[in-house]
């Protein structure tokens, strides 16, 4: 009884005082490194571990681009790229792994910004399928939409356009020379609208451009798309009129997933 | 402590809550060895001045002396002579009798485990003193209240309504308790209580408060007069019983229900009355002498013979 | 005094509120852990590969959709530009921020329940600390006895002090022997970065360094011990001043996810900065996570934590000395 009653005040004791002094403790180191901050140890470190960098086992597919990589105006979210992912998957039959890169209205020039960051170069290196849609900002956005049609500000924008689809590419080819490269053309959302004409011209210039480009490279594949929504473009266009909908997307990975599986049968033949 | 002064002494008490005057320019005295009553009706004030008297509650106005200590200025030496249990006796459900009792022991100096032991078979929990308090049955809880007030051997107990709740035998024992307390410690004790019959058989002298005023202070066997003893008669017929019964010299009249007449009188002239009676003719169907209640007090302390 | 300490512990222990903490603990750690393992896995699976720097770019590229969106709030935008910063920087210098093990669960779940979780806890026990002896009525026993008043309350906020640490040191024990099951008890060892500032917008890493886990996770439940002892006080102030438990209680759950709300509904009121319960997120500063708050620094949220408990202990020991217990 007396014991007991002795091992229970000490025990009860011994657990209050313990964790209020740890606690306390890591309090007051916690004030001192955040009230008087040591300089950066990290130099250092980090360049040993440059040494020996992890090389990433990604997988096969890194998507790089702008919204239509995203998947922007689809409303399941999945976009070309992964509807294009789960068809080579149920055709493979294996897990397929993707990293897209995308960025939501990114231009040319921010993709080639992109493009030079050195963790994206890493991921780039171990991919097999590069699938990539830019340009479509840089006509109908960086140039200030369509009302914007002053084809000398167009001809500058394609003159950017055309030296930074060139700069991605030859990156791409300088970390991987392996993986194929898919570019996207470009289609004409105003298709139906009045100033028809003056577009439909911008983007036939535009798509050769990048035609032209990609003919000084190894296993780039130019994929059109501009015939996909030439004869109805409401029907495959989501309501801000400018993105696919899911059906335009449907259509785009038809295409991606038509050129791939058909590569892969002749690989393993 | 000087051995002639008394062991509880007020002096003017007031208190104030808001202009609320609760109790009011309250004097008394509780000498050693002696049993206290405090009587009053629900309201008049008894709890709050019992409060005051334990250090809960500030008077507006007044002193407290605890073994001639103020209780204000040097609380800490007036407290100790003091062990209360103000309105139930409430304990602390979820420890044992004992954890209890060294809880409030811890909060204290120099009680030994002994002592513990020695008060709690003084009363007689000693089987029990090990389980949880929420199993004990309300005369239990209340002899462990006891035990809690008396651990710092007090020099005054103080008891706010202490037959609240109990049965009549429960009031019996606690009756008998605490006159044994009294006799074999030589302790005073301080019982407040809303009725007359009560403070009649446990004290020897008390103090009346009503409507936070002190209205009466003195020795019990003062406090009613044998003489006025109030009588219940049944009486056939009724009415005429009633005219004749008051012409008596000796009775005073209190009230008349349909079957029953209510007078003051001495109770060792019944027999005298009844015989009045009887030879008018009417039938006495019965007679009882009914214990007096603190309104039949307070209307003897006002004077008044007829209803308030 | 000892003894009034024992006392109280004893009655927080045998009332079994402690034990009713350690039981929550016990159910939803499993549950917080079994969510962050799908979540990882989802996204392991999503990308097809669980190599952390992959996942860590894609999170920083989907945030850097976000930022597109236009009806992004601004605050939410320089936030997150932060956070992208920041994720950058682990990437850049090969530091996984999210390296499995039982130890990296302990610091995020410290850093997740710093503002809610672990103050909801500490107001269960604290909260009807004074009350509960008003509505059992042993308040007339305990202030009865030949001791100060302000020496009982004291012994009762040193006890609500020992079972604040209590149930800190026990949310950290308790969320590593648990999720340990499904992560594995390693990694203590791991770098973590810390010193992140920020200055118009911008990350600044000239004080970023280097520190092992466990000295992380130290300073990481130090702080938000800190946060809960602000929590403790306050809630201990209004034990004092309101007599029923429910009400007691009802108001600090109040003032806990108010704060909570405020921090979420409106960054940009700077007013807020001065409530308590929007300055528990002591943690950030250590982990470097932009404050959405514009204007906090550490310095003044120790400020006002410390202010406020300042306050409120006079305020509970003035009236508990003074007051008349009525009822």
């Amino acid at each position: 009884m007396h014991s007991n009653h002795r091992l229970r005040w000490i025990s009860i004791f011994a657990v209050a005082i313990a964790s209020f002094s740890i606690l306390l403790i890591g309090s007051i180191m916690s004030l001192i490194e955040l009230f008087r901050p040591q300089t950066s140890n990290l130099q250092q470190s980090a360049s040993q571990k440059a040494v020996s960098p992890s090389s990433p086992t990604v997988g096969r597919i890194v998507s790089l681009g702008d919204s239509l990589t995203r998947g922007i105006g689809d409303d399941s979210g999945k976009g070309y790229i992964q509807l294009f992912r789960e068809q080579l998957q149920k055709s493979s039959k294996s897990e397929v792994s993707l990293v897209n890169l995308s960025v939501s209205g990114a231009t040319s020039t921010d993709l080639r910004k992109q493009i030079s960051q050195p963790e994206t170069a890493n991921l780039l290196k171990s991919a097999e399928i590069i699938p990539l849609t830019i340009g479509g900002n840089d006509l109908f956005r960086g140039s200030g939409r369509l009302e914007n049609t002053d084809p000398e500000t167009v001809e500058k924008a394609r003159l950017t356009y055309q030296e930074n689809i060139d700069f991605i590419l030859k990156d791409i080819r300088k970390q991987n020379s392996k993986a194929t490269i898919f570019v996207f053309g470009l289609y004409n959302p105003f298709g139906d609208l009045s100033e028809a004409k003056q577009t439909n011209e911008f983007v036939a210039q535009w798509n050769q451009t990048a035609q032209q480009v990609i003919a000084k490279y190894d296993r780039v594949v130019f994929i059109p798309t501009y015939d996909l929504f030439q004869l109805e473009p409401k029907r495959y266009l989501f309501t801000d009129h400018f993105h696919p909908n899911q059906y335009g997307y449907q259509r785009i990975a038809n295409r991606l997933t038509q050129l791939v599986i058909d590569q892969e049968g002749m690989e393993t033949k | 402590m000087n051995q002639t002064s008394p062991v509880l002494e007020v002096k003017k008490l007031s208190k104030r809550i808001g202009k609320r005057k609760i109790v009011e320019d309250i004097t008394f005295e509780v000498e050693k060895g002696e049993i206290f009553g405090f009587l009053g009706p629900n309201g008049a004030g008894k709890t709050t001045t019992i409060r005051m008297l334990v250090g809960l509650i500030r008077p507006t106005e007044g002193t407290i002396r605890i073994g001639g200590y103020p209780l204000q200025d040097q609380f800490i030496e007036a407290i100790s002579q003091i062990g209360c249990i103000v309105e139930n006796p409430e304990l602390y459900p979820y420890l044992t009798g004992r954890e209890n009792l060294e809880h409030f022991a811890r909060m204290m100096t120099g009680i030994t485990a002994n002592r513990i032991n020695e008060i709690v078979h003084l009363v007689e929990l000693d089987e029990r003193i090990d389980e949880l308090v929420k199993t004990y049955s309300l005369g239990m809880r209340q002899r462990l209240g006891i035990a809690q007030a008396l651990l710092g051997s007090p020099k005054i107990l103080i008891l706010d309504e202490p037959t609240n709740g109990l049965d009549p035998a429960g009031i019996r024992e606690l009756r008998a308790f605490i006159r044994k307390l009294v006799h074999e410690q030589g302790i005073s004790v301080f019982i407040s209580s809303h009725i007359l019959h009560e403070i009649q058989l446990m004290c020897d002298r008390v103090a009346i408060i009503n409507k936070g005023k002190i209205v009466y202070t003195g020795p019990v066997h003062e406090l009613v007069h044998e003489e006025e003893t109030r009588i219940e008669w049944k009486l056939d017929p009724l009415p005429s019983g009633a005219d004749a019964l008051q012409e008596l010299p000796f009775v005073r009249p209190i009230e008349q229900t349909e079957e029953y007449l209510y007078v003051y009188m001495p109770i060792d002239r019944i027999a005298e009355a009844n015989e009045q009676l009887t030879a008018k003719q009417i039938k006495v169907t019965g007679i009882r002498p009914v214990q007096a209640t603190l309104e039949d007090l307070f209307l003897q302390l006002t004077g008044g013979g007829t209803k308030p | 005094m000892i003894g009034l300490v024992y006392n109280e512990m004893l009655k927080m222990v045998r009332k079994k509120r402690l034990w009713v903490i350690l039981g929550i603990l016990v159910i939803l750690i499993p549950i917080f852990t079994y969510a962050q393992a799908q979540t990882l896995e989802r996204a392991a699976k999503q990308i097809g590969t669980s190599d952390w720097k992959v996942v860590l770019k894609q999170q920083i590229i989907d945030q850097q959709n976000r930022l597109t969106s236009s009806r992004l709030p601004e605050e939410w935008k320089a936030f997150i530009k932060l956070n992208i910063q920041q994720q950058e920087y682990y990437l850049k210098n090969d530091i996984n921020p999210t390296a499995p093990g039982a130890p990296t669960f302990m610091r995020k779940f410290v850093e997740e329940s710093v503002s809610l979780f672990l103050p909801l806890l500490v107001v269960i026990i604290a909260a009807d600390l004074v009350s509960s002896e008003h509505s059992s009525g042993t308040i007339k026993l305990l202030l009865t006895r030949p001791v100060r008043r302000w020496k009982v309350l004291l012994s009762k906020y040193i006890s609500l002090l020992f079972a604040t640490s209590f149930i800190v040191l026990s949310t950290a024990i308790l969320s590593y022997l648990l999720s340990g099951v499904i992560f594995g008890y390693g990694g203590w060892d791991l770098p973590v970065l810390s010193g992140f500032q920020e200055k118009n917008g911008a990350l600044l890493t000239e004080f970023v360094h280097l520190i092992p886990q466990w000295k992380y996770l130290l300073m990481a439940y130090g702080l938000s011990w800190l946060a809960c002892i602000t929590v403790a006080t306050v809630s201990f102030m209004v034990s004092v001043l309101v007599r029923s438990t429910a009400s007691g209680m009802g108001i600090m759950l109040a003032a806990v996810i108010s704060g909570n709300l405020l921090m979420q509904l409106s960054p940009t009121w700077g007013a807020i900065k001065y409530f308590a319960f929007t300055q528990l997120r002591l943690t950030d500063y250590l982990s470097g996570r932009p404050i959405l708050i514009e204007g906090m620094t550490l310095p003044l949220s120790i400020g006002v934590l410390g202010a406020w408990s300042v306050v409120a202990l006079i305020i509970a020991f003035v009236t508990f000395s003074r007051r008349d217990v009525l009822a």
